[in-house]
């Protein structure tokens, strides 16, 4: 039966179609990468008063690339920063490398850089509700460094001010990564809602 | 269903140059491209000179009509600009190196490609290692200042010693608006 969408307004396709998807062609479309959106929700954590957020059921086997999302991320010292878990093992050392541009609307510009940090800075505030993504490469592959882009942004009412951080890090290590810790730089995550995606792949 | 639909996936070959052509349509006005582990074939910490875009035709546009801007971040020493206003590609501050020396890893958006009315837009984030730099970070944008229809998209070195790895991957989606 030739497949396609039902209703008003449809939208242009890439394949020319009549009539509904039936279960044949619903799995075949799905093998091709058609059927279905391209970010697949892992997991979804909303927390209140944790010291960090593990995620530890990450399908690096299944994903070349993962998509994070931190949502209103509240605390004590809410720097937002990732650590990497290598066949279940938390990578504590001094081992992270990053670079990031900071800015705020007062003017004032950084730059934030490390070549032997403990974790991988997301944003750098110290109060106010944070929000950022990052796209987590290769953690999957044995061969290959784990590398992050990420940029975020915070509302810093004590300062008066706004602030932005872009930038990336990489655990320089070729080794699996099988989980994520999202941590402050102390104290508490009071509030947060973090969502790990798997971007598609064939 | 989210709104990011998958169009093509490439694994590269050994190669400089890496052409994902027919991929840009008037189904959509955004394309997201993901490079994930772009490795150099030879033991080399290499700059990569950045994209070329591919028009209608078929042909790589090497005309100095590209403009770029990038902010390039390193985690070992000054951060530093690069840019111009009549390149012949798309610089985006990418590098890499053979597999276990540090690999590019990118994300970038391009508007309007397939519009022949309307530039054609990148805006592009990436990180990168290799064993001159460690990590090197790189936010840019570019722009063709051409209206033509663009269809394609060719990653690429100049330097024939310095070819990609096989391997790695290439994944071009479409950001679906329905109205």
């Amino acid at each position: 039966m030739p497949y396609g969408y039902l209703g008003q307004n449809t939208p242009n396709q890439t394949v020319s179609n009549s009539g509904v998807f039936d279960i044949s062609s619903a799995a075949d479309l799905t093998k091709q990468g058609k059927f279905g959106g391209s970010l697949e929700l892992i997991e979804e954590q909303t927390v209140s008063s944790v010291s960090f957020i593990d995620f530890t059921s990450i399908q690096e086997n299944k994903y070349d690339v993962h998509y994070m999302t931190v949502n209103a991320y509240t605390g004590s010292n809410i720097n937002i920063r990732l650590r990497f878990y290598e066949s279940g093992v938390l990578e504590t050392a001094n081992v992270y490398q990053q670079a990031h541009q900071w800015g705020a609307s007062t003017g004032t510009f950084l730059e934030i850089k490390d070549t032997g940090d403990g974790e991988i800075e997301v944003a750098n505030t110290t109060s106010d509700p944070s929000s950022a993504y990052v796209y987590l490469y290769n953690l999957g592959n044995s061969s290959k460094y784990s590398f992050t882009t990420s940029h975020s942004f915070n509302d810093d009412s004590d300062d008066n001010r706004s602030a932005f951080m872009f930038g990336g890090g990489v655990l320089p290590q070729a080794s699996v990564v099988d989980g994520i810790r999202v941590m402050p730089l102390s104290g508490t995550i009071t509030s947060a809602t973090v969502k790990l995606y798997g971007v598609k792949q064939l | 269903m989210s709104a990011l639909r998958l169009i093509n996936e490439t694994t590269t070959t050994v190669a400089n140059t890496i052409s994902i052509t027919d991929v840009f349509s008037a189904d959509f006005d955004i394309y997201k491209i993901v490079i994930s582990g772009l490795n150099q074939d030879t033991n080399v910490a290499n700059e990569i000179n950045g994209i070329r875009l591919i028009n209608s035709s078929g042909n790589v546009i090497t005309a100095s009509d590209y403009d770029y801007a990038v902010l390039g971040m390193n985690s070992g020493s000054s951060f530093d600009e690069t840019r111009s206003t009549s390149a012949s590609n798309i610089f985006m501050g990418q590098r890499a190196d053979q597999v276990g020396d540090g690999s590019n890893n990118t994300v970038f958006y391009i508007f309007n490609p397939f519009d022949s009315s309307s530039y054609t837009f990148t805006l592009s984030q990436s990180a990168s290692s290799d064993s001159a730099f460690d990590n090197i970070n790189a936010k840019g944008i570019g722009v063709l200042h051409q209206t033509s229809s663009i269809t394609g998209f060719q990653i690429y070195d100049s330097d024939s010693a310095r070819p990609f790895e096989s391997g790695s991957k290439i994944i071009t989606y479409g950001l679906r608006v329905d109205s």
